[in-house]
């Protein structure tokens, strides 16, 4: 008995990667197939209550990069609100830039903080101490064709790997060796609420890059006048 | 066009000669060459800074609890709640200081002549994203969420003190912004006013709801029936 015990605590171990110690040491997680047996000897004897029953039906590593992507969409969400303060200064003064980059701060963070949740549901546990070591870079002063530009070069990241994600997850990958990776759920949840929204705050950055580059090439010498009314086109 | 292309050539076109660079970025320095309005002093808005730095940690600290608490193992959706929403009002406060800096005309801070910047977006918080599950935190050391086995606690009673410690570090260093901004030789009375009835407010109001909690749940979990006195106030925050 004690044997299957030690390694029933090694499959948890492996399956808890993300677990910090304190949280490994003190909960162990059974497999996806032993939910029963272990809360059913739980039951006959109160002193024998180790194992907690998990919602993983693959191995919980699968999720790094998953959860990887919520912490660096925390990170960036910062990254957009810095960015969107820099339009609200006197210096500046353009309430549609900071509005719109506002948006994309509020956006990251609100879907950051879903991931959360959206991987509590698989039974990931989530840390915070994966994360992308790539620092916030857009200080300084930016200008308003380099701010949108900045944007779409984020987001677009942000889609790439979203989509290198997906294909972990999907049936894409059943023949592979890494097929342990495949999660219908998250394969879907990814498409509608991460990739979906990605692709078209991608195409409506770039067409107003495109516009503005576009009317600065024509009539550099009025582009303060055509800032002005880009902005509060950008406000509405 | 490849993935870059487009931001290449937009840079470019910013770029490429000095009179294309000065009508695609407003020269805006020159505007207020003589008709400075912005009177706040270099200590008050580094020290404001510090402070939204504090906000971003606190808020992403908070973020750590409720990753903790939407675990399957720990099952408190109550307590995730209470602390995701923690977590976005201590953002929203990082980002009214941000305002109000903005609006004083201090959130870029003049480099020198041409150049203007803000020292926020320097913030590491890659770093603090990753040191959010810490235990010590603003010179704060805080509890371990998960009790040992015979310990008279609940993580849910647990994770209400630290949050009062935290919110207690935060009221402490308003605090000390407000004597650094409110002495001689020049007092930023605006600002005191505005940290004192906005944020100082707000942080009474905070630390007096975590203490009833605190109160009521302690009650339920001093004898028998501490996990089920966790589960049912957990039920109550939702
Ligand atoms: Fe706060």
């Amino acid at each position: 008995m004690k044997s299957v015990f030690v390694a029933l605590f090694f499959v948890g171990l492996a399956t808890a990667e993300f677990d910090n110690v304190n949280f490994i040491q003190r909960h162990k997680r059974d497999t996806p197939s032993t939910c029963e047996a272990n809360i059913g000897s739980c039951c006959k004897d109160e002193t024998n209550c180790e194992f907690d029953c998990s919602s993983l039906i693959i191995d919980g590593s699968s999720y790094n990069d998953f959860v990887k992507y919520s912490n660096d969409m925390i990170i960036r969400s910062f990254e957009y609100l810095f960015l969107s303060a820099q339009f609200g200064t006197h210096l500046k003064d353009r309430p549609g830039f900071e509005k719109i980059l506002h948006g994309l701060a509020d956006e990251a963070w609100n879907k950051g903080l879903d991931m959360i949740k959206e991987s509590s549901k698989r039974g990931v546990s989530h840390t915070f101490k994966v994360a992308n070591d790539e620092r916030v870079s857009a200080h300084g002063d930016y200008n308003e064709v380099e701010a949108l530009a900045k944007a779409v070069e984020i987001e677009k990241k942000l889609l790439v790997r979203a989509n290198d994600i997906h294909r972990h997850h999907s049936h894409a990958t059943l023949n592979d060796e890494k097929a342990k990776g495949y999660d219908a759920g998250i394969a879907h949840y990814l498409e509608e609420e991460i990739i979906e929204p990605k692709i078209d705050a991608v195409r409506n950055l770039v067409g107003h890059v495109n516009d503005l580059k576009n009317i600065f090439k024509k009539d550099s010498s009025i582009f303060p006048m055509s800032l002005y009314l880009f902005d509060q086109h950008l406000q509405k | 066009m490849n993935k870059f292309g487009l931001l290449v050539a937009v840079t470019a076109i910013c770029s490429l000669s000095s009179v294309l660079a000065e009508t695609c970025t407003r020269d805006a320095n020159s505007l207020f060459r003589g008709i400075d309005f912005v009177d706040m002093r270099d200590e008050c808005v580094t020290e404001t800074e510090e402070q939204i730095k504090k906000e971003i940690t606190a808020s992403l600290k908070y973020l750590s609890m409720a990753a903790y608490f939407a675990k399957d193992s720990v099952n408190r959706p109550g307590f995730a709640k209470l602390f995701f929403d923690s977590a976005s009002e201590e953002r929203e406060h990082a980002y009214k200081l941000i305002e109000y800096l903005s609006m004083r005309g201090r959130y870029l801070r003049q480099k020198d002549k041409n150049s203007w910047k803000s020292t926020i977006p320097n913030f590491d918080i890659s770093s603090l994203v990753k040191d959010s599950e810490n235990l010590n935190v603003m010179g704060v050391t805080l509890s371990d969420l998960t009790p040992a086995a015979d310990a008279k606690t609940t993580s849910g009673l647990i994770a209400l003190q630290n949050a009062l410690k935290l919110e207690t570090a935060v009221t402490k260093s308003i605090r000390n912004l407000v004597v650094k901004c409110e002495g001689e030789p020049f007092n930023h009375y605006h600002f005191v006013d505005y940290l004192t009835a906005e944020f100082l407010e707000e942080q009474y109001k905070g630390q007096r709801d975590l203490a009833g909690k605190i109160s009521t749940l302690g009650k339920m979990v001093q004898n028998q029936g501490a996990e089920l006195a966790d589960f049912l106030f957990d039920k109550q925050l939702l």
